[in-house]
């Protein structure tokens, strides 16, 4: 699965904002401590968030979890 | 199913197919059938929110059927992270997908013994969370599915979570978790008992919503988010067998006339 990295100041910018109607972004870390946002977000129309649409893409590695 | 026993009111289906602007005539045939067939059987009082997962947009699945308000009152849900919005209902990606009920445990329409939740898994892909809310010592809420892994599933229903050796439950069609006694609550799967769980209730938890899609830890912990694609969810009062499998049937047949039943 393809995410996009964020840096500090856009997930500052995105973080709980509306991506689409009745959908809001969720930025999440994954297993190398990177910020990502996945391809629906990715693709918000907002002139404000213009900026998700070119985010530097990698493949998503999630954190493993421990369980007990 | 599909008949209707009494004379069910059609006004709740409406304010539905209204509020999530439902125009295709199959999807108002299968609404209006949900209705009528909950409220015939008397389970439609027992339920808190429905999510019929129907006309294949964010702004429809969100919806409320019990209260189609727009509101978070209403119980609307708020999707976070890149959910697939597609007619067979709302796919979560596993990566960062989960849906903010606005439901409490404590609900003052629930019950510490008298709570269910239900979840129409279309795909058991991952293990992760299909609705959860615990706080750090995990009491709580947590329905989980683990598709692969047979050695035991960690789950709870107002109580605390703990590992309970039901990796092999059914993973797919109606999955759901109801509790009617202080001392045990049961897992059920296409309408049919899984597995018992013996843990006591403990006091409901307050001040944080159920989330679906993701283990949820309070205040703001979310992990283990599943990608089951989800085409119906409940959350309402504790069902007894006999509901579950009449509820089963109910959106099983729901399920066929969208065209998007799994068996």
């Amino acid at each position: 699965m393809i995410c996009g990295i964020l840096t500090f100041e856009q997930i500052e910018l995105i973080k709980g904002q509306l991506f689409a109607n009745s959908s809001h972004f969720n930025p999440i870390k994954d297993i190398y401590d990177n910020w990502v946002i996945f391809e629906e977000e990715m693709m918000c129309d907002y002139p404000e968030f213009a900026f998700v649409n070119s985010l530097p893409l990698i493949e998503f590695v999630p954190v493993i979890i421990e369980r007990t | 199913m599909g008949a209707i026993i009494g004379k069910p009111k059609v006004d709740d289906a409406l304010s539905f197919i209204t509020a999530a602007n439902i125009k295709e005539t199959t999807q108002k045939t299968a609404i209006n059938t949900l209705v009528s067939d909950l409220k015939g059987l008397k389970l439609w009082s027992k339920f808190l929110a429905i999510y019929p997962m129907i006309g294949g947009t964010a702004d429809t699945h969100k919806f409320n059927l019990k209260n189609p308000a727009n509101t978070d009152a209403a119980y609307t849900l708020s999707f976070g992270g890149s959910w697939s919005h597609t007619s067979n209902g709302a796919i979560p990606n596993g990566g960062n997908t989960f849906a903010d009920t606005f439901i409490q445990p404590s609900n003052s329409e629930l019950g510490q013994n008298d709570i269910c939740i239900s979840y129409y898994v279309r795909n058991a892909t991952n293990f992760g969370s299909l609705f959860s809310v615990l706080e750090g010592g995990n009491n709580g809420i947590k329905f989980e599915l683990r598709p692969t892994i047979g050695d035991g599933g960690y789950q709870c229903l107002n109580n605390n979570e703990s590992g309970t050796g039901d990796g092999n439950a059914t993973k797919t069609g109606l999955l759901l978790m109801s509790r009617i006694a202080s001392n045990e609550y049961k897992r059920y799967g296409r309408g049919v008992l899984d597995f018992t769980y013996t843990a006591t209730s403990n006091t409901r938890l307050t001040g944080y919503n159920i989330n679906m899609g993701c283990k949820y830890v309070v205040p703001s912990n979310r992990s283990e988010y599943t990608a089951a694609g989800c085409s119906f969810a409940s959350i309402g009062k504790g069902l007894n067998a006999a509901e579950v499998a009449a509820l089963n049937n109910i959106v099983q047949f729901y399920q066929t006339t969208l065209g998007r039943n799994i068996y």
